[in-house]
């Protein structure tokens, strides 16, 4: 198990470190650089800007700075190795890590009731589909995950303001100061991701079902009810599991257009306008942090899903 | 030596007789011509501006007009070509990458199999649309460089899309693969592939002859749902600024002027509702179709 998890953490820093680099280069290498403005700037003043963000050598020499394996032009190593994310290029007064550290635990709040949300809701749907296969339920639950699944959140997002909040002022518009403003934009983040999960449990639910052990669990006198939710449940539940480092991935992204409909002050608009104005070191810093959270989320599932399935031997 | 039939008899029919699927073709079909000949047809102009702001549907707009005056039908008719164009080129490349790299992942197994399924499985986990972004908005700028030095000026204002369909079809191959890899797998160890094998045909000839017909089935229904996902991750982008530029409008960048003005003093709820209301409709019958598919071609598959 040991061996397994060592393993699989070399493997997600190389990952990162892919990650990082092409991040890096992509931007580097676009045309128009992030001193590059509607109003030309004097070409000595670009040069003392670029001189001053160790942006001034060949793109080697700035990736290698960047990293901190190469001094920079005070002669220290001040880098990725070293912790530094570096100034923002466009915010100036303030650093990478700031702007992280102010934006980030917003998203992450965010990304955690959504999943969470998404999680129970589909779990629960998709179980109770397939027990009710075949009825009125299981037939409404279905067509209404298509449903959630076809509508994007950018629609479902103002609807429920419009609803919600304009019609009935239950729920704040947007913004970020109390619990209520969590309330719509988890609903509408989580929204596809119940509908899937909904359908990956019903299918595997209604596999489940017809096991053997199932009908061995009511034999030996077992309600239906715990039938279900203690044995078949666990074995049902593992095709969920193996899509939450997936699922994990779908709400960051999706949170970016979230935040941006409910005005909420997370990393995805700084993430946006990082892209906008060529900010290489917040967009470095914004993606590295993803990967990062996602790459360590997926870690834990995979150790989890071991755990869980006792018929699977990751570490061969 | 020949293959089994690709497709399971009764497929045809089974789908005929599903309701459902009756109805999301005759749909699709007609947003299809609606996007392709609705402009011609109507002779109206999405980007010709008028003194009509912001007026309700009426007998002249039936889907009303937006902060320059312009006809929503035209901009909504407008946005399905430019939409539909992405979603269907865009799975079209998904389905050539995706297959090609299950086939061979499938098809050679063992070590490399396993290497290549890793692969897919980090890229599963990286934040795809957050590169995807950064390699459009990169990209772009070069690739409008290039078509004015190859004097293929035309096309400058079409390059954001260009780029947004091979790299939407970049991303949305990974199901695909992982499909066509697990049914490879199951298809080699076959008795008709073996038959094959004993009779010394090549591997390509295995591949194109005994394979890929067998795998046609399951691969039109997976392209019938990444068309809605791709047309969905297009107007993620367009929704936050990033996809087709104006004056070209697509749903996601409707959605996105829709969004914006709906509020509590005057909503123009018509450019919220009709752009959403086609949008949705499309994708929920193209998602509808490709279950439909699937239990029409997958006899044994559960509803």
């Amino acid at each position: 198990m040991i061996t397994f998890i060592l393993r699989r953490f070399a493997s997600l820093l190389g990952v990162l470190f892919c990650v990082i680099t092409i991040t890096f280069f992509l931007v580097r290498i676009a045309p128009g650089g992030p001193f590059v403005k509607e109003r030309a700037i004097p070409p000595a003043i670009e040069q003392q800007l670029k001189e001053r963000f160790n942006l001034d050598g060949s793109l080697w020499e700035q990736y290698t700075t960047y990293l901190g394996v190469r001094p920079n032009a005070s002669g220290h190593y001040s880098g990725l190795l070293q912790g530094d994310l570096q100034p923002s290029l466009k915010y100036r007064d303030r650093s990478v890590r700031e702007i992280l550290a102010d934006s980030l635990p917003i998203s992450i709040t965010l990304g955690v009731v959504a999943f969470i949300i998404a999680t129970t809701a589909g779990i629960w749907l998709g179980s109770l589909a397939a027990v009710r296969h075949h009825t009125a339920i299981d037939t409404t639950a279905m067509l209404g995950a298509l449903a959630l699944i076809s509508i994007p959140t950018f629609v479902t997002g103002p609807v429920l303001i419009l609803f919600f909040a304009l019609k009935l002022g239950w729920l704040p518009v947007g913004g970020w100061v109390s619990w209520k403003n969590l309330i719509l934009p988890a609903i509408t983040l989580a929204g596809p991701y119940i509908a899937y999960i909904a359908r990956l449990m019903r299918t595997s639910m209604l596999e489940v079902l017809q096991q053997d052990f199932m009908r061995t669990a009511r034999a030996k006198g077992l309600s239906e009810t715990q039938t279900i939710y203690k044995h078949g449940l666990k074995v049902a539940i593992l095709p969920v599991v193996s899509y939450l480092g997936p699922l994990a991935a779908a709400l960051l992204t999706g949170s970016l257009v979230v935040e941006t409909i409910f005005n909420i002050p997370g990393a995805g608009p700084f993430f946006i306008n990082s892209i906008l104005n060529n900010d290489v070191f917040l967009l470095v810093g914004v993606v590295i942090v993803d990967c990062t959270i996602l790459v360590v989320f997926n870690l834990f599932v995979d150790v989890a899903y071991t755990l869980l399935d006792r018929r699977i031997k990751l570490y061969e | 030596m020949s293959s089994p039939a690709a497709t399971p008899p009764g497929a045809w029919k089974r789908l005929r007789k599903n309701p459902i699927a009756i109805v999301a073709a005759i749909l699709l079909v007609t947003v299809f011509a609606f996007a392709v000949f609705g402009l011609n047809v109507f002779g109206i102009d999405p980007h010709a501006t008028s003194n009509a702001q912001y007026s309700p549907p009426n007998s002249t707009h039936p889907f009303g007009t937006d902060v320059n005056g312009r006809d929503s039908f035209a901009r909504v008719m407008e946005g399905a070509r430019i939409s539909l164009l992405v979603g269907f080129c865009g799975a079209f490349i998904a389905l050539f990458v995706g297959t090609t790299y299950g086939l061979i992942s499938g098809y050679v197994g063992g070590r490399t199999d396993a290497l290549m399924m890793r692969f897919v499985e980090i890229l599963y986990a990286i934040p795809r649309l957050i590169i995807l972004i950064l390699v459009t908005f990169i990209f772009d700028r070069h690739f409008k460089t290039w078509l004015n030095g190859i004097g293929l000026t035309g096309l400058v204002g079409y390059s954001k899309i260009i780029i947004l369909i091979v790299s939407l079809g970049l991303i949305e191959w990974l199901t695909m693969a992982r499909i066509v890899r697990g049914q490879v797998l199951a298809l080699k160890s076959q008795q008709f592939v073996l038959a094959a094998r004993a009779l010394g045909q090549s591997h390509t000839r295995i591949i194109l002859r005994h394979l890929l017909p067998n795998l046609i089935g399951i691969v039109i229904i997976y392209l019938t749902l990444t068309i809605p996902a791709v047309i969905l991750d297009e107007s993620f982008l367009s929704f936050l600024g990033l996809g087709v530029q104006a004056p070209q409008a697509s749903w996601g960048s409707l959605l996105s002027e829709g969004a914006q003005v709906i509020n509590p003093v005057k909503s123009y709820w018509w450019l919220l509702l009709f752009p959403a209301s086609v949008m949705s409709v499309t994708l929920l019958a193209l998602n509808f179709l490709g279950d439909a598919l699937r239990d029409a071609l997958d006899p044994r598959a559960k509803r």
